[in-house]
């Protein structure tokens, strides 16, 4: 009933309709700014153009439909990070099928499948448990801080720092660049 | 770890997201809505017991020249709601939206007072309007509708994005409009293309009825929703929904004018024919 409430009061009220639109406006902003480098994080986390597409538009509507708070929060893009995260963690223990195409080191055979068989880190990433995994592309794609990254992973920053660790001797062995 | 991390980059740029992505972004968030509309457009009715009585108000339009009303239920009654009178309603709906039933009663006096008495198998969900004996001028009216013009030509200018979708939701979520304000709803309605009255109709319930039938889209789909009025004493008897994806819903209704709140209605009350035919 509260949301037929304040889609009642934002019809009558010409303040609140144009607090709606300058509410979108805002997001708008927010997901141009955004989208596109969570969609590439995204991506190598799920190895799959099509679910890193839609963890990013769930995360993008979950954070539309409370923006109002989120906006006003101290860190809404961590708060995208977060929910982008936990979509992508629920995705994984719900369907035993995703998980083992995330988890395993074949590919999907999608349009993408030439791109990333050349792609030695691609590859690599998706042998890495998904909390590494996580962890380095927060890190080191997403430039979070260990203590935003924790924030994001709901972990200690200690522990982001021993994934992320972990993640890149894997990385540096597998795929033979510097880990310095 | 530069040389890693300009290897992770490198390889996040090997995929760029679809161009369209904010506008896919807004046409799921409006898929969404629609979804969550569905649901609280039946509880929308349920507690709009008395906006029902407008619709005595668009059939009369609708009667000039647009239809003609069979011979319907004749009440032993008249319409209007003397003082002290109660208008009663009782509504039930399937399960078909979110798999819970919905059974209300409502008494509803103009001064405000009245008696709920809501027996839906959700509470948590759908604990509104929640049940109670209500005093004068306290009988839950949770839409304050005061500041909406009654110029129905105002109105559909306000009307959000001025689609027939639009003025049905508003007509249905500001239950509590005065019979002036009402009557300026039901008329943008009218004027709406895609309002079509289909005579000699049944109700879910097998009761003779006249149709007004809206379509619109839903996504790629086209939804149907129909509202069934007596055709005697133009008071509506039911709504329903369908979706060319599938899956529908309806709601029974069934009204009279009775002496006292938490009265239920004898025989000589009723103004449409009970489902149950006492």
């Amino acid at each position: 009933m509260a949301r037929m409430d304040e889609s009642v009061a934002t019809l009558l009220d010409p303040v609140e309709r144009d607090r709606e639109r300058l509410a979108v406006t805002d997001f708008e902003a927010f997901f141009r700014e955004h989208h596109e480098r969570l969609f590439r994080a995204l991506w190598l986390l799920v190895h799959d153009r099509q679910e890193a597409e839609e963890v990013s538009q769930e995360a993008f509507l979950r954070i539309w439909e409370r923006w109002g708070r989120v906006s006003a929060g101290a860190d809404p893009v961590a708060y995208l990070y977060r929910t982008s995260m936990n979509l992508w963690r629920s995705r994984l223990r719900r369907a035993k099928l995703a998980a083992r195409k995330v988890l395993s080191p074949q590919l999907g055979h999608d349009e993408l499948a030439d791109v990333e068989g050349r792609d030695a880190v691609v590859r690599a990433l998706a042998t890495l448990p998904p909390r590494q995994r996580a962890a380095i592309v927060l890190v080191h794609v997403l430039d979070l801080t260990s203590e935003r990254a924790a924030k994001v992973l709901a972990i200690r920053p200690v522990t982001v720092r021993v994934l992320a660790a972990r993640a890149r001797a894997t990385l540096a062995n597998e795929i033979g660049v510097n880990d310095d | 770890m530069t040389e890693l991390r300009t290897e992770l980059r490198t390889a996040s740029q090997r995929v760029d997201p679809s161009l369209d992505a904010f506008e896919r972004l807004v046409a799921l968030r409006r898929r969404l809505h629609r979804r969550q509309r569905a649901a609280s457009f039946i509880t929308a009715i349920v507690v709009g017991a008395v906006s029902l009585a407008g619709v005595v108000l668009l059939l009369s339009r609708l009667d000039d020249g647009t239809s003609e009303t069979g011979a319907g239920w004749q009440p032993s009654r008249s319409l209007t709601l003397e003082p002290g009178e109660y208008f009663y309603l009782r509504v039930t709906s399937d399960e078909a939206v979110d798999g819970h039933r919905r059974a209300i009663e409502t008494w509803w006096s103009p001064d405000g007072s009245g008696e709920v008495r809501n027996r839906s198998t959700r509470q948590d969900k759908y604990p509104y309007p929640p049940s109670g004996i209500y005093d004068e001028g306290a009988f839950p009216q949770p839409y304050d509708v005061s500041s909406l013009a009654t110029d129905p030509d105002a109105l559909s200018v306000r009307l959000r994005e001025g689609t027939l979708e639009g003025a049905l939701e508003l007509l249905f979520e500001a239950p509590y409009a005065d019979p002036e304000l009402r009557a300026a709803l039901f008329e943008v309605v009218a004027r709406l293309e895609g309002v079509t009255v289909i005579e000699e109709a049944r109700d879910p319930a097998g009761r003779p009825a006249l149709v007004v039938e809206t379509s619109g889209r839903d996504g790629e789909d086209v939804a149907t929703w129909r509202t069934y009025f007596d055709p005697g004493t133009h008071q509506p008897t039911a709504w329903t929904f369908g979706s060319t994806r599938g899956g529908s819903a309806w709601i029974l209704l069934e009204s009279a004018i009775v002496a006292e709140a938490g009265a239920r209605p004898t025989a000589d009350q009723w103004l449409v024919p009970p489902v149950d035919g006492t």
